[in-house]
């Protein structure tokens, strides 16, 4: 009778002993077993677009419990709950298994441990910590949840090696997985071209008529006009800028053609560069913030020059406004036959696109 | 003998019942009124609250009330506390503190006087401060029914969880039976009024309450309705293009803009970050090799205002409005004017669009709950912009610090 009334009162004891330990073991009273959050604690990722690979992650909280031996850090990805003691739901799609520690700072001493798609392990021998340590830990390639929407992560700090035991502390993290915003800007080809008398500024819009009297033609004067051309495209390769057309004609007559050289008073010669001369006194150097290059021959102040078909100022990539003055000299020599002479110049420019 | 009982008469039976019934109501009164005597009679409508059950829990408060029964003048007043295993019967000479561990009503009482009783008196905790002590000699007149009323602040509960009493005995003298005070030995020539409580210590009702870490957050081409877009307008896909004219191109001619919007909410204590990658790699717009370049606003330099016809591309993000909380844009991308651009490009230690984890376009500092922010993308396109269609991925990424 006293055998039996020890045993049961051993009996009753490992019972209330059993009974103890199931209420300490069971939610949620398995919360208070850890000893604080990891708080402020952040984890910034570099792509929150659903279902990108390669994204870069960087995990950042405060050891709350100072003093202690951390072995390892597990960040573990949930679907359901960022709760530390709610089981944990494998967010569809992620994938952390391959990712690498590419950086680490305050409680250093880690490599990446065995984890699993939604679990990164950081491991290093167990060691004492400081006070008021945090800690930064980057991780590459890993593959975000296929799913839009929250998603929840949980940072457990252990004083195993292999995040396995009682955690020492823990804290959960939201996370939210959106749209990227696309911009998208057309700007289509273009071609700014136009002749004028006159052209203020650069503005096409104040182009006069391109049309130049010369007056009377006599041996002893050197004849000059000029008229003003811009050009500026957004064409990759530049453009060519060259004139068409024939020396000055009044039936079968004809002032010739300069193949390039200075104005002689008394001899034929038509010619034009784009240069700004003193002989005579006619034209400007080309002015604009573009930088297309006048062409040899028409390149050399008081020096002229016609030939149809030359290309006479080209760009080799976007050029902005560009004012070209083409100037226009004519001689005649005395024997030079009366009449009416005239041209029509045509100035082409092509944009290589 | 039965027969002579059943001869007695009527009147006979009556006595009878009557010393019956007195015989089973001696020691009723017998036991309220013991050796002590307290002329008057049991105080009504009497209460003690307590301020705090808890067992074990200091600075408790105790209001006592009653209602007089007497019309006499209050001297002296005793308040004996004892525990389970006794009564709160008074005349019991039985007053156990066993059951009483801890409590006390302390060495000198504090005394809230609410009604009946006005100060001066002494207050006194005897028996090791189970005994709370008042005495007066002016006293205080009651009429009988008034109601005394009085809190005794800075009481220790006992440290046992369950019931305990409490007797009440009024003086009419400040000395005599009020100070020779025992259970048992209230008095029989100054005691009044008397009357037993029963009060009890509980434990409390733990309630735990998990909320956890929530964030969401959104990118929409429109203002989104609350809980992004849970009601009223919806989220839709932000692909903005920007542009003019009949075929929405972009040229030297004008500055052009199109709207986004994010919404944030968050119960992160540390507030949140929205941070803004943008995947072209000038950190503009791209069109294979060619760009219209970012308006860097980083490394000390500011958002500023586009001028049509210098390509630049770069985005205004507004002040959050709407919801709870603030969220502030950052002065890269605000400065005060709604048509100022910035694009970090060169923010240090990677903190830039082009860093991995992006820059801060606008923060809050504290929880919120559904903020919006209006971010308003510019881009003007030079007369040397290369033809193209020009791109650029961004990248909105909200963080919350927990």
């Amino acid at each position: 009778m006293v055998r039996f009334a020890s045993k049961l009162a051993a009996s009753r004891f490992a019972l209330l002993i059993g009974i103890i330990g199931l209420i300490i073991g069971s939610s949620p009273f398995a919360g208070s077993a850890y000893a604080a959050d990891p708080t402020p604690r952040s984890l910034k990722m570099s792509n929150n677009y659903a279902g990108t690979a390669g994204v870069s992650y960087e995990a950042k909280f405060l050891y709350p419990t100072n003093g202690t031996t951390i072995g390892s850090v597990e960040i573990l990805f949930c679907d359901n709950t960022p709760i530390v003691d709610i089981p944990c739901t494998v967010p569809p799609g992620m994938d952390a298994s391959a990712a690498t520690l590419t950086s680490q700072s305050g409680v250093t001493g880690f490599t990446i441990g065995p984890g699993a798609t939604n679990q990164i392990v950081l491991t290093r021998p167990p060691a004492l910590i400081g006070s008021n340590i945090t800690g930064q830990y980057s991780f590459a390639n890993i593959t975000n949840p296929d799913n839009p929407g929250p998603m929840f992560a949980r940072i457990y700090t252990y004083a195993s090696s292999d995040a396995t035991g009682i955690p020492t502390d823990a804290g959960g993290l939201a996370l939210y997985y959106v749209n990227n915003v696309a911009i998208n800007a057309e700007v289509p080809p273009y071609l700014l071209f136009c002749v004028g008398e006159n052209i203020t500024g650069l503005d096409c819009q104040t182009a006069t008529e391109p049309f130049s009297d010369l007056g009377d033609l006599t041996p002893q004067i050197t004849s000059a006009a000029q008229h003003q051309i811009i050009v500026a495209t957004n064409a990759s390769n530049g453009y060519s800028m060259w004139v068409q057309g024939t020396t000055m004609t009044s039936g079968p007559n004809v002032i010739n053609a300069m193949a390039g050289g200075p104005s002689q008073k008394g001899t034929s010669q038509f010619g034009i560069n784009l240069r700004a001369n003193s002989n005579p006194t006619v034209g400007q150097d080309a002015t604009g913030p573009g930088f297309a290059a006048v062409a040899a021959g028409y390149n050399q102040a008081n020096q002229f020059r016609f030939n149809t078909g030359d290309t006479i100022a080209t760009a080799s990539q976007p050029d902005d406004y560009r004012k070209y003055t083409v100037s226009y000299i004519v001689n005649i020599p005395s024997s030079q036959a009366s009449g009416v002479y005239s041209t029509t110049l045509t100035y082409v420019c092509l944009a290589n696109f | 003998m039965i027969q002579k009982i059943k001869g007695l008469s009527r009147t006979t039976y009556v006595l009878i019942a009557m010393v019956f019934a007195v015989a089973g109501l001696t020691p009723v009164v017998t036991y309220h009124r013991a050796s002590a005597a307290p002329s008057g009679g049991q105080v009504q409508v009497r209460s003690i609250k307590l301020s705090d059950s808890r067992a074990n829990q200091s600075s408790v408060s105790y209001d006592v009330k009653f209602n007089s029964a007497t019309a006499f003048t209050l001297k002296g007043l005793i308040l004996d506390f004892c525990d389970s295993t006794s009564t709160p019967i008074v005349g019991d000479t039985t007053c156990n503190t066993t059951n009483l561990g801890a409590f006390t009503v302390g060495a000198s009482p504090s005394i809230t006087y609410v009604s009946g009783l006005t100060t001066g008196y002494t207050v006194t905790g005897q028996n090791s401060g189970r005994t709370l002590r008042m005495v007066k000699s002016s006293g205080d007149a009651l009429t009988a029914g008034q109601t005394v009323n009085f809190t005794i602040t800075g009481v220790h509960n006992p440290n046992y969880t369950g019931t305990f009493y409490a007797r009440l005995i009024t003086y009419n003298s400040d000395t005599g039976d009020v100070l020779s005070y025992a259970p048992g030995t209230e008095g029989n020539t100054n005691a009044i009024d008397y009357g037993g409580f029963a009060l009890s210590t509980a434990n409390v009702i733990t309630i735990t309450a998990k909320v956890q870490e929530t964030m969401t957050f959104c990118v929409s081409g429109v203002a989104p309705g609350p809980n992004c877009g849970q009601t009223g307008s919806a989220v839709t896909q932000p692909d903005l293009l920007i542009g003019h004219g009949a075929n929405t191109i972009l040229d030297s001619t004008a500055v052009d803009t199109a709207g986004a919007f994010t919404q944030l909410s968050t119960n992160a204590n540390g507030g949140a970050v929205i941070r803004m990658r943008n995947t072209a790699t000038s950190g503009g717009l791209n069109s294979g090799s060619n760009f219209i370049p970012a308006a860097n606003s980083g490394s000390s330099t500011t958002p500023v205002a586009f001028t049509a016809g210098t390509a630049a591309f770069g985005v205004y993000v507004a002040s959050g409005t709407g919801g709870t909380g603030t969220i502030t844009a950052d002065s890269n991308y605000n400065d005060g004017t709604a048509t100022h651009y910035g694009m970090d490009t060169t923010g240090a230690s990677g903190a830039n669009v082009l860093g991995t984890y992006g820059d801060a376009i606008a923060s809050a500092t504290a929880p919120v709950n559904n903020v919006g922010n209006a971010l308003t993308f510019a881009a003007t396109a030079s007369n040397t912009t290369p033809a193209g269609l020009y791109t650029a991925n961004i990248i909105l990424i909200a963080t919350g610090t927990f």
